[in-house]
């Protein structure tokens, strides 16, 4: 006999506490028919918003896990999104930086010190005093003017913007991927989570059922 | 006018009469909208031109257009199927997703495919419904074989991912 779990506290116990508070968003009212919320993933869907569409169909098979319709949208995205993130050349990235997070905050701790040092040199005079004036002419050295190590700066941002935005659509991707994947299985093997909690209701108050 | 239908019928005058669509498109639509239909019903025209002119009415969104071809799609008339279907891609209207989805069991391997495409261009919910179905083998595919298949499952399990965002 398969053991009943509330896929809800699964997720709330599985995910970290930040992706749970995104995915796993109280419901105000009273609680709809699984049909409703998967109508409303689709709607999601058909505007783009695929968080959006994950939690709702996260209420949707809480409410009744053997929903087909829902399981196979579910599926069907994550499909969808794991050859997005391969198009997209995510596994080589995933090698170079196995944690996709951790590299999107490094890129944003680097823009925020070039942007630190653009100010720095905005704020500068173009010229340094005679006497390293002299020295440069005196040994030919060619210092790059206030203008030109501005123009490499904003290049530099540009880049690490740019690459900022990838990093992020990956990291989305992967997001999104891992928390549908998790919801299939323990929609799937509910057994595999038993250990999770004692107490299986729903959000309706109604005794679990499980996907066999 | 008679030269430009003349003309339509034969392939190597179509980008002539592609080149005369667009210009006259351009200079004035409202005063196109028969010669377009024309060009466009006629049924000698050759295949290949008449779904380009297909795309080029859908481009227009001109509802008279657009009534006129789903008429014809609704009442199962000439001309081929496909460049109806193109066209109604090209306009991109919702009420179409209905009559696209009813018409999937009779329709042969290439008019699927267009209809997968045409429907990419409208995402309403049932559209993508229909998507998920069809890549979870819940919609039947009449007469295809194993190929044609797992080729239309693929579409459409690509045509749903391509509104995902990340």
């Amino acid at each position: 006999m398969q053991q009943p779990i509330s896929l809800r506290r699964t997720l709330e116990t599985l995910l970290d506490r930040g992706l749970a508070r995104r995915y796993l968003r109280a419901v105000s009212g009273e609680v709809l028919p699984a049909r409703h919320y998967y109508n409303a993933a689709l709607r999601d869907l058909s505007i783009k918003d695929t968080e959006g569409a994950i939690h709702h169909l996260v209420l949707s098979l809480d409410i009744e896990p053997d929903h087909v319709p829902s399981l196979h949208l579910a599926r069907t995205m994550l499909f969808g999104l794991s050859k997005k993130f391969h198009d997209e050349k995510g596994d080589f990235y995933k090698q170079k930086f196995p944690q996709l997070p951790a590299w999107v905050s490094q890129l944003e701790k680097q823009i925020q010190s070039v942007e630190t040092e653009i100010l720095q040199v905005r704020n500068s005079r173009d010229s340094g005093n005679a006497l390293s004036q002299f020295l440069d002419r005196l040994l030919r050295r060619k210092k790059p003017s206030r203008q030109e190590r501005l123009d490499a700066l904003i290049k530099q941002r540009d880049d690490f913007k740019r690459q900022l935005r990838f990093a992020t659509k990956l990291s989305q991707m992967e997001e999104y991927a891992r928390v549908l994947s998790q919801m299939l299985e323990i929609c799937m093997f509910p057994g595999r989570y038993a250990w999770i909690g004692d107490n299986d209701q729903t959000a309706d108050g109604k005794e679990q059922k499980w996907y066999a | 006018m008679p030269e430009w239908l003349e003309r339509s019928r034969h392939a190597g005058d179509r980008e002539a009469v592609l080149a005369e669509i667009d210009r006259r498109i351009k200079a004035d639509l409202k005063g196109s909208l028969l010669w377009l239909r024309d060009l466009f019903f006629q049924p000698e025209t050759d295949v290949i031109t008449r779904r380009e002119i297909a795309l080029r009415m859908g481009r227009t969104r001109h509802s008279q257009l657009f009534n006129l071809v789903f008429g014809h799609f609704l009442l199962g008339g000439d001309p081929e199927r496909v460049a109806l279907v193109i066209a109604l891609g090209e306009f991109s209207q919702p009420t179409t997703v209905p009559a696209l989805i009813e018409r999937w069991d009779d329709a042969d391997y290439q008019e699927r495919q267009t209809i997968l495409d045409a429907m990419e261009k409208v995402p309403i919910p049932q559209s993508l419904e229909f998507f998920s179905e069809l890549f979870n083998g819940e919609r039947d595919i009449p007469g295809a074989d194993p190929t044609q298949v797992k080729a239309l499952r693929k579409q459409a399990g690509d045509a749903l991912s391509r509104h995902l965002t990340g």
